[in-house]
Parts: structure tokens; C-alpha cells; sequence
């Protein structure tokens, strides 16, 4: 009777070392102060130590990686339990580097007076290892229970300051929505768990391809999959699920509104990049025309809420006077721009070369950059003048020459304008469109470009706050240690869009080449004309599904 | 492919039995989920109007009560709930969850037969598995322990610390 029991071997559980190093991160949090007592600094540099050590178990894990990504920690059978493979490898360390930068700036800002440091380091440890697991599955429950396990301390932590009204409002909002989403969410996991009674996301798309090529119930996997991807657009932010966002940012203490607005973004976002590869990998036996419908289906649906998205959010940022709230439409109006790669990755004319992928994934790398420096700004200008509205950078190009300049840096690669990383990534996600060349992603192209002019107006207020406008007020030296980590990331944005303009892109595509799969749907590349290459069981499939409809 | 979709007989006749959802045409099943939005309100809306006409109105403060148990209430529902209580009850659902978690468990450990090898090695992965997850459930009960998040008369020991030294100080609110 045991054969149904499955054991993980030591090989499986070294695979998954930088998901187990932040497990021990977690408890490590809990017992240090039981041993040494309570002290906030101490869970700083806990925090610290297991994020580098996350870093250094996920490059010794990556060496290992082969060619098509592993399945472990799961029997077998269940395939995508639990993924490791080269875009896991580079989202961990991305998101740890972050995570390490966003303590950093709490060390810089918050550890003096914080007395909750074990709680905090927790709750943020926590949220991480959250989103390692989310981009690291393709199996529904998983998924659920990832974006869980990513957004209950993230509400926590919006509210951490329990103190201040505004950020108990921000949580209960983000809460309400955050467990709507979730409803709304389980539903459509529920919906399609009942209709193929499977967990794997790939085996659920090859029979949704097979589902929706009959056309019996169709309007069903419709909504399953509408109320399935609610889920993940509400922690992507995209509009309409993306209500949540402003009010979370703007509540928060502003190391975790640095951290909410890049990684939730980047977590949810890779998520979706597996699910619709799942689906474009479940076409490939299939004829073009079915391939055409089905993805082009998918891909105009995406493209649309990109489309939207985007608009709304920096449409949305123009009025806005709360930097923090402006910024955070911006990072709506970011996660539009990331979505369209997203849209033609899976649109049956997409590059062959991974190149959407690769676009996603440079332009989080440098947009965690562009995020760090402009909030580290905002934080310390905030921390010094106690104002976060635009009226708090009059003049601050006299008064603290050292963050404004790099602040000009952070927005104009905001917008991306050349010469900074902004502008390299937006010019590799505007290329991936390009090479894709159809209507939607020439729509795409032309929206991205007429968003990049509006957000110009936006960002160039604080801009014009910071030099052109001096109304007097005191000059402040802000921390050292923070000049010079958000000069550090000027820095970094400078040589990415000037010097390094193709090292990052080459490091994403290596990288992006090769998602796992699982052995069901291979082959994998869906645009090899592999019509006659029909699975068995995709054909027992048809059958059993047109049997069922009678 | 079965054995990949059901792992246990249970499930796989549970899914067997599962209705299928019938119907050939997609607006047989959008009208068959209007009917029951529109049911569903409905019935909802008619007993409720249905009542307001048949039942009698005889009003009584004693009836208008919010809750209407024979005993005078005291005060209104708007009051602050000590956050010990929520600490209490979340301690406790996370040990009663555990036990739920526990039970699968000891079914699998008894079920092994521990004179076979395969039954040897569950049952010795099966003690250190659960060893690990009682760990870390008791790491976070250490913590909350340890830090007085289960003192019941927390604030009364602040003060009875603090009155040694000024005794006109008042006891720090720390929930």
C-alpha cells in the first residue's frame, strides 16, 4: 500500500536549498531573540545572513540545473509540484539582492526606533519566500497556496506601524481585496480542478486547448481561467485589480512599500509567464489554426488589460501629489509595460528566441534598481523633512544636491529616456514587440510609446520641484550610508545604459531559454509544426471530453 | 494517466461520480447560471417582501434589541475587544489545525509495518518529518511565550514592576 507514498530524496531537498534557506532564515528569526534577547538590529543582520546565504545556495543550486528545468519534491507523477530551472535561478537571486537593498534601507531608516524587528523580519522573510514559491510551480494548489503565503504577511506588514491610521486603512483595504481576489481566485481553481481533475497546470491546459477546440461548454474554462488569472493580475496590480495598490503604498512605512511595489510585481508576473508557456506548449500538437485561436485568444486578453493597465496607471499619476501614491501608479503603469511581453509571448507569432522573456526579466532587474534608488530617495526625504508630497522637494537640487541628482537618474530612467537603463529596457521590450510584428503587438508598441510620453509629464514635476523651484526651505544631510546606496543604484542605471547595454539582456536570455516542462507536452518548441506528433492521450482526451458533452 | 490524475481509490471514485456538467451549447450553460443569479435573488427578495406583509407590527424596546435573550444588554457592540483574546484564539487554531494535520500522519506511521525495510524507512522518515513541523510550530508558541504575548494579567505585572520605582506611573498599554 506504501507505493503511493513518496519519500523526497536527499538530491530533491538539495535542489530546493535556497527555499529551505529561507525557511531557516524564518525560524532562525524566532529563536535568536528566545536565546539573545530582543533586539531589532540583530533581526536585521539575521535577515541579512540568510539572504546572502539564500544567493550563495542558489548559485550552487544553478550549476545543476540542466537543460529543461527539474521537477522535484514531488513524486513523479505530479509534475511542476515544485520547479527549479533557469528562470527560478535568476528570479531568486534578483529577488534576494532586492530584498537584501530593501533591508538596507531599513537599516538606514527604521532600526533605531523599531522595536518589532523580529516581527518585521518575519513577516518580510516570509513574504519572500512566498514569491520564490509562486514563481517556482505549476500546480494549482501550489499557486493558491504561494500567493497566500506571499500576501497574508504583506497586509500584515502594510499595517506594521500599528499606530498610524492611515496604514491600518491601507491594510484593511489591501486585506478586503487581497481575500476577494482570493475567493474569486479558488473559485476558478475549483472550476478547473471539477472540470479535469488534475492539479497540473500543463495537463489542464493541453485539455483546455483540446476543451476549447470543441467548443461544447466553452463559455465555462472561460470563466475558470478569467477568475483564475484575477488572481494573479490582483498581485501583478493590473487595472482592474489594481485598487488596492495606491492605498497599500501610500499606508506603508516606505521600506515596505519599496519591497511591495518590485517584488510582488516581478513574483505575480513570472507566475503568468509560466502559465501562458504552459498554454503556448500545449498547442504544439495541435494544428496552426487551433494554435492561432486559442493563443491569439489568450494574447489579445492580455494585451488589453497591458494595454490598459499601463494607460490608467500613469493617467492615474498625473493628479497625484503624495510621491509615494504617485510612484505607485507608476508601478501599475510599470507591470502594463511588463504584461505586454507577457501578451506576445504567447501570441502564436511570437520570436522564437525567448526575447519577451527576456524582456520581463531585464526589465525587473533594472527597474528593481530604478524602485530602490527613487523610493530610498523619497524615504530620506521623508525621514529628514517628515513631507512626502511633491511641495517636499522644492528646491532639493540646493539642499541636498547628493540624493537629487540621483533622484533625476531614477526618473528619467522612470521614463525611459536614454542615457539610463530605463530607456535599454524599454528598447528590448519595444524590440520584442517589433520582432513579433503583428496588429496587437504594433497596438502594443504605439500605446507603450504614447504611455512613456505621458509619464514624462509626471515625472519631470518632482524634477522641476527639485531645481526649478526653491521656495527656502532648510538644506538637510541625509544619512550617509543612504547616499551612497542610492547613488550606488544611480550608478548602476548609468553603466546599464550606457556601458553594460547588452550584458544584461544576454544574461536574461540565457536565463529565459528553456522553461521547464513537463514531459507530457514536450516536444517543447510550439513552433515546430509538430501536427502529426499528437500525444496518445491528447487523442483519448478529444474523445473522453466529446463523450462527456453528449 | 489515471494513476497520474488519482492517486487513491477514493478520489478516483469520487471523481467517477463527480456530475458532469451537461448541455451542448454555451448559452445553455450562460442561461442555466442566470436563471439561478436571478433565482437566487428572488427568493431571497420574495420572502423577505413576503414577510413584511403578512407579519404583524407590534413594536417593544424589548424586541428591537439587538440581541433579544431576556437579559437587559449593557452598553452597545461597538466596544474594544482585548487583543488577548484574538492572541488566545490564534494560538488555539493553530494547534487545533496541527492536530488536523497530525491526523493523516499517525494513520501513515501506524499503518507502516516497521519489521519491512519500505515500512522501516516511512516510518523513520515519517517521525523526523513530523519532528521538523511540531518544530517549527513550537518555535513560534516559544516566542509568543517567551515575550508575554500569553499572560493573561500582562498590564497588572507592568504595573506592579514599575510601581517600585514611581508609583504615580501608569502602566504602559502594550497590546
Amino acid at each position: 500500500m506504501f507505493e503511493q507514498f513518496w519519500i523526497p530524496t536527499v538530491t530533491d531537498l538539495t535542489r530546493f536549498a535556497p527555499e529551505l534557506t529561507l525557511v531557516a532564515t524564518l525560524v532562525a528569526l524566532l529563536v535568536a531573540p528566545l536565546i539573545m534577547g530582543r533586539s531589532a538590529k540583530t533581526a536585521g543582520w539575521i535577515a541579512l545572513l540568510g539572504t546572502a546565504a539564500t544567493i550563495l545556495a542558489t548559485l550552487r543550486v544553478g550549476g545543476s540545473v540542466h537543460a529543461e528545468g527539474i521537477s522535484g519534491l514531488a513524486r513523479p507523477a505530479a509534475a511542476g509540484m515544485l520547479i527549479l530551472d533557469n528562470l527560478t535561478v535568476y528570479f531568486k537571486i534578483v529577488l534576494m539582492l532586492f530584498l537584501a537593498g530593501v533591508t538596507i534601507l531599513w537599516f538606514i531608516g527604521s532600526a533605531e526606533k523599531e522595536q518589532h524587528g523580529e516581527e518585521f523580519f518575519v513577516l518580510l522573510v516570509g513574504s519572500a519566500l512566498g514569491m520564490v514559491l509562486m514563481t517556482a510551480t505549476l500546480n494549482l494548489l501550489m499557486i493558491v497556496i504561494a500567493i497566500e503565503l506571499a500576501s497574508l504577511p504583506s497586509y500584515a506588514i502594510v499595517a506594521f506601524n500599528k499606530r498610524n491610521r492611515t496604514a491600518a486603512e491601507a491594510s484593511l483595504k489591501y486585506v478586503i481585496f487581497g481575500g476577494v481576489s482570493a475567493a474569486i481566485m479558488l473559485y476558478g481553481v475549483s472550476l478547473l480542478y471539477g472540470l479535469y481533475h488534475t492539479l497540473n497546470v500543463a495537463d489542464i491546459a493541453a485539455r483546455a486547448v483540446v476543451h476549447l477546440n470543441t467548443g461544447h461548454n466553452s463559455a465555462i474554462i472561460c470563466i475558470a481561467l478569467f477568475c483564475f488569472f484575477a488572481g494573479v493580475a490582483f498581485k501583478i496590480a493590473a487595472v482592474p485589480f489594481h485598487f488596492w495598490c495606491p492605498d497599500a503604498f501610500e499606508g506603508a512605512q516606505i521600506e515596505v512599500t519599496t519591497w511591495l511595489s518590485v517584488s510582488s510585481k516581478a513574483a505575480a508576473l513570472v507566475l503568468l509567464l509560466r502559465i501562458v508557456d504552459a498554454f503556448s506548449a500545449a498547442t504544439a500538437a495541435h494544428s496552426m489554426v487551433i494554435q492561432i485561436t486559442v493563443l491569439s485568444g489568450l494574447a489579445w486578453g492580455l494585451g488589453i488589460i497591458a494595454a490598459v493597465t499601463c494607460t490608467w496607471g500613469n493617467f492615474a499619476a498625473y493628479r497625484q501629489q503624495n510621491v509615494k501614491r504617485m510612484l505607485a501608479y507608476s508601478s501599475i503603469a510599470h507591470a502594463g509595460y511588463m504584461l505586454m511581453a507577457a501578451a506576445i509571448f504567447v501570441h502564436p507569432n511570437a520570436p522564437a528566441d525567448h526575447s519577451p522573456i527576456a524582456a520581463v526579466l531585464v526589465y525587473l532587474l533594472i527597474y528593481a534598481f530604478m524602485n530602490l534608488g527613487a523610493f530610498g530617495i523619497v524615504a530620506m526625504v521623508q525621514w529628514k523633512t517628515g513631507g512626502e508630497t511633491v511641495d517636499a522637494f522644492n528646491g532639493l537640487g540646493r539642499r541636498a544636491p547628493w540624493i537629487a541628482v540621483p533622484m533625476v537618474f531614477c526618473l528619467v530612467s522612470l521614463v525611459g529616456l536614454p542615457p539610463f537603463a530605463g530607456f535599454i529596457a524599454k528598447v528590448w521590450l519595444l524590440l520584442a514587440l517589433g520582432e513579433a510584428g503583428n496588429t496587437l503587438c504594433w497596438t502594443l508598441i504605439v500605446v507603450a510609446v504614447f504611455n512613456t510620453l505621458v509619464s514624462l509629464f509626471f515625472y519631470f514635476r518632482i524634477v522641476k520641484a527639485m531645481f526649478l523651484v526653491d521656495d527656502g526651505r532648510d538644506a538637510f544631510t541625509p544619512p550617509i550610508a543612504g547616499t551612497a546606496l542610492v547613488n550606488v543604484c544611480g550608478l548602476i542605471l548609468i553603466l546599464f545604459g550606457v556601458i553594460f547595454i547588452n550584458q544584461p539582456r544576454d544574461i536574461a536570455k540565457r536565463y529565459a531559454a528553456n522553461l521547464f516542462t513537463p514531459a507530457v507536452l514536450k516536444p517543447h518548441d510550439r513552433r515546430a509544426t509538430a501536427t502529426s506528433t499528437t500525444p496518445p492521450d491528447l487523442a483519448s482526451m478529444r474523445t473522453e471530453l466529446a463523450d462527456g458533452s453528449k | 494517466m489515471t494513476e497520474r490524475r488519482f492517486t487513491t481509490p477514493t478520489l478516483t471514485i469520487l471523481a467517477q461520480t463527480a456530475p458532469v456538467v451537461r448541455g451542448d451549447t454555451n448559452i445553455e450553460l450562460v442561461t442555466g447560471v442566470l436563471l439561478f443569479i436571478i433565482f437566487g435573488f428572488l427568493m431571497a427578495f420574495a420572502a423577505l417582501v413576503a414577510g413584511r406583509f403578512v407579519r404583524p407590527t407590534l413594536s417593544h424596546p424589548e424586541k428591537e434589541a439587538a440581541y433579544e435573550c431576556g437579559e437587559p444588554a449593557i452598553g452597545d457592540s461597538w466596544v474594544q475587544f482585548d487583543l488577548r483574546f484574538y492572541v488566545v484564539a490564534l494560538v488555539f487554531i493553530i494547534f487545533d489545525v496541527e492536530i488536523a494535520l497530525f491526523w493523516p500522519w499517525a494513520v501513515v506511521f501506524g499503518a507502516a509495518d516497521a519489521a519491512t525495510a519500505q515500512g522501516f524507512a516511512i516510518k523513520t522518515v515519517a517521525v523526523y518529518d513530523m519532528l521538523f513541523f511540531f518544530g517549527i510550530v513550537v518555535v513560534g508558541f516559544l516566542f509568543l511565550w517567551r515575550f508575554g504575548y500569553l499572560d493573561w494579567v500582562r498590564a497588572a505585572t507592568g504595573q506592579r514592576k514599575v510601581s517600585h520605582l514611581e508609583p504615580t506611573l501608569q502602566p504602559e498599554a502594550q497590546v
